[in-house]
């Protein structure tokens, strides 16, 4: 509001009006605007989406994209080194067990037959290296529902 | 159980009452019977008040714990503190909706007893979709997911909230966003009420104008207390994750604050009638639908669709409120033409039309998102995510854009502006910003994008500040008022405007503590031994002891550090870990050390009974900058909202 409002301008008041072609040059500047936004979201959600997959096709898939695994902790298998915060064990469904690793926290939620989500790649040598391990917890209050632990 | 049946009672009369008084008021508008619209108007009052009878059964159950209840079995126990009870009110899907159905009921009576010459026509139709509103939920609360439910018998013993919510935070968020929520019926209401009546003007614009700066503060506000609560309390290390419940309430922010901006736009030139019609009811129909996302898990999985109606309900009501929005728009084409044009780019106008489609395209991409995983495995049967990735990819360069504009609207003249006079308005805010940039980027602060954040934020800083100093020194000249009496009756001249700029103000001090959050937080893991002391980034941390210790409720975990900072001594740190027995969780309470710089934040993940523990040292840069922009923008907005005397005096007289 930097300069006075002239606010009763006659001249450009014309209710149903059609569009001049003056107009159609704001239109372009906001059509550029939504242009842009729409660029954006669909060239961000390609490179951001991670698939889940079951521990088998982990298993058998080549290509060394980033992951999501979802399975059952097996208990026996935790090896907790809280010197060094390395964290193994193996994750299991109904298409076999994947050894992880993980270096880092242990979530508080890690224990024997735990649901958990592990995001990651599969390294060379047969061991699926972990960055995250999200645990979903067992609450009736969903907000926040999952302890979340991610590599650093 | 005198209580359960009267709280039952309460909101099956509430239906029936709120059916009744939706098909009064409207029937009694059209056939202009004012016997019927008052009834309707009644109608509403006695829905508030059997709301809140039924609320008060509800929190009676819950005070006198009695288990037999079924939603008090599941959300309090004996070892509960008092306090937290009140917030086991609205721990829970049912509760919360009685909650949402109260607070609608309550603001429906405020509007409908406040009735002013101007808004008289409208009133009838706004009364009658709070009635409509007020029915889907006491539907809702009746039909299927009553907070009244007994169970066969009393269990004796409650299995209690979780530990998580026991936090003074978790009394705050929740009730403030749910007011956010139900506060944005109102203008959803007036905007139906004004195509309904063909009155398409100012007028419903002015009855909302309070309800929504409400609505949009309260919705704010309680989305900074649901961080600040996350940050505190959960214990991961952050106060904003990207998970769907914080989204789902950040949606409906973004397009309530476009909403704001259009409503101008129809007050002071007549234009975005539909742009306001369509944000009006895209605000309302995104805060039920935050309702539902939070309490039912509908988005983090498609199979809660099978396992719950409640999802069916909503589409429902989706597709009722969308279809007479729709059908309304289409009737009223002709009158939501707009009496005048943007006239040029360099313009209030087209500025303000920029910033409501970028923060309508935010929300968007918010929304897509979070419904994307759903959406993808609907559609092709696999399990994907999205990554927070995607999220920043997004925020940064939208959100420097919106920066940019924060800068300069307000700079921008209705009608237009000449390209000169806006220039030279801006070139002192970007020569400050630029060497101010030139500076970090020379004293090697990098990387360069968090350069560009901050010189971006300083640059809007500025520009509002001299916008500030220049009204101030001109009214100074003017009437040789002392500085001090110039600057209060300055602000106090035009409450909307200068209440405006100190929010803009709180966004860039919120958006600066955002990048600098972001860009510079530290995490180290590590493991300790008592006696140890260890170096993480210019801070000593030594490691005092440990405390394993049974208490009633829970076992204590905790450990003792003392922190220094080169030759000085800060202060210990006592950072916690506790396993709840009743749920049998863990629930970590961190150690925080805030400051205007650093938060310095201490997490335990691991004590054993020797003393060896594992602890995540994080440090969490301009934090703290948040919760001070949160305090600026609570107060920013209650001076827009505050009436100047001209104003108190003149509804006194319509009164």
């Amino acid at each position: 509001m930097v300069t006075a409002m002239s606010d009763e301008n006659v001249g450009d008041a014309r209710p149903g009006a059609r569009r001049s072609n003056k107009q159609i040059k704001f239109f372009a500047g906001g059509a550029v605007v939504v242009a842009v936004i729409l660029y954006l979201v669909i060239t961000s959600i390609q490179g951001a989406t991670a698939e889940y997959l079951t521990v088998g096709q982990v298993i058998a898939q080549e290509a060394d994209s980033i992951v999501r695994v979802n399975g059952t902790i097996l208990g026996d298998t935790i090896e907790w080194d809280a010197h060094n915060l390395t964290l193994r064990f193996e994750l299991s469904d109904d298409t076999g067990r994947l050894p992880v690793f993980y270096q880092g926290l242990r979530p508080d939620m890690f224990r024997d037959g735990a649901t958990a989500v592990v995001e990651g790649k599969m390294g060379s040598d047969g061991v699926f290296q972990a960055s995250q391990i999200l645990l979903k917890c067992p609450s009736k209050y969903e907000e926040k529902a999952t302890d979340e632990a991610s590599g650093s | 159980m005198i209580a359960t049946t009267l709280g039952h009672w309460a909101l099956t009369l509430s239906l029936v009452i709120s059916i009744y008084g939706l098909v009064a008021s409207v029937l009694g508008a059209r056939q202009r019977v004012p016997e019927l619209v008052r009834s309707g108007r009644n109608a509403i009052i006695a829905v508030a008040g059997l709301a809140t009878v039924a609320s008060a059964c509800l929190l009676f159950l819950l005070l006198t714990r009695n288990y037999q209840v079924k939603y008090v079995y599941d959300t309090v126990s004996s070892y509960l503190p008092t306090i937290y009870v009140v917030s086991a009110f609205y721990a829970g899907q049912e509760g919360s909706m009685l909650l949402w159905m109260w607070l609608l009921a309550i603001f429906g009576a405020v509007v409908v007893v406040r009735k002013r010459s101007w808004n008289e026509e409208l009133l009838p139709y706004v009364a009658a979709v709070v009635a409509g509103v007020a029915a889907f939920f006491a539907l809702l609360l009746v039909n299927m997911s009553s907070p009244f439910e007994l169970l066969p018998m009393n269990p004796g013993e409650g299995l209690g909230l979780n530990p998580l919510l026991e936090n003074p935070g978790m009394i705050y968020h929740p009730p403030t966003l749910f007011i956010g929520y139900a506060a944005y019926t109102i203008p959803f209401a007036y905007a139906i009420a004004a195509l309904v009546t063909g009155r398409l003007g100012s007028g419903w614009v002015r009855g909302i104008r309070l309800w929504s700066l409400f609505a949009w503060l309260s919705l704010g506000i309680g989305i900074l207390l649901g961080a600040q609560w996350a940050y505190v309390e959960l214990g991961w290390g952050g106060y904003w994750a990207w998970d769907p419940v914080e989204n789902a309430s950040a949606i409906p922010w973004f397009v309530g604050t476009a909403f704001l901006h259009s409503v101008m736009m129809q007050e002071r030139r007549g234009m975005f009638k539909r742009w306001n019609i369509v944000l009006a009811t895209l605000t309302f129909v995104l805060c039920v639908f935050a309702t539902f996302v939070t309490r039912s898990g509908l988005i983090q999985s498609v199979h809660a669709f099978g396992q719950s109606p409640l999802g069916y309900y909503f589409l429902a009501f989706l597709a009722v409120v969308l279809g007479l929005v729709i059908s309304l728009m289409l009737y009223r084409r002709e009158e939501m033409l707009s009496t005048r044009q943007i006239r040029a780019f360099l313009s209030r106008e087209f500025s303000l039309m920029v910033a409501i489609l970028a923060l309508v395209g935010i929300a968007l991409a918010v929304l897509l998102g979070t419904l994307y995983p759903t959406l993808a495995e609907l559609l092709t049967g696999r399990q994907i995510s999205v990554g927070t990735g995607f999220y920043s990819r997004i925020f940064s360069p939208l959100g420097a854009a919106a920066m940019f504009i924060i800068a300069v609207c307000p700079l921008l003249a209705w009608g237009q502006s000449s390209s000169r006079r806006v220039l030279h308005a801006l070139v002192i805010p970007a020569l400050v910003a630029l060497a101010f940039g030139v500076a970090l980027l020379v004293a090697g602060v990098g990387p360069g994008h968090a350069v560009f954040g901050f010189s971006m934020c300083l640059f809007v800083l500025v520009s509002i500040l001299i916008e500030f100093g220049r009204g101030w020194l001109a009214r100074k000249r003017m009437t040789g008022e002392p500085y001090a009496v110039a600057f209060l009756r300055l602000v106090n001249k035009n409450h909307r405007r200068y209440g405006g700029y100190l929010v803009h103000l709180a966004i860039v001090i919120m958006a600066a503590g955002v990048v600098g959050s972001s860009v510079y937080k530290t995490d180290t893991t590590l493991s300790m031994r008592p006696g140890e002391s260890v170096p993480v980034q210019g801070y000593t941390l030594q490691y005092r002891d440990f405390q394993i210790q049974p208490l009633p409720a829970k076992q204590r975990f905790a450990v003792t550090l003392d922190v220094s900072r080169g030759n000085r001594y800060l202060g210990a740190m006592v950072a916690d870990k506790n396993f709840h027995w009743n749920v049998e969780q863990w629930v970590t309470e961190v150690a925080i050390r805030p400051g205007l710089v650093e938060d310095l934040y201490v997490i335990l993940s691991g004590l054993d009974e020797s003393g060896l523990a594992t602890l995540a040292i994080q440090t969490h840069p301009m934090v703290t900058w948040l919760w001070i922009g949160g305090g600026i923008l609570l107060f920013g907005t209650a001076w827009a909202m505050w009436p100047r005397s001209r104003e108190r005096r003149s509804a006194r007289r319509t009164k």
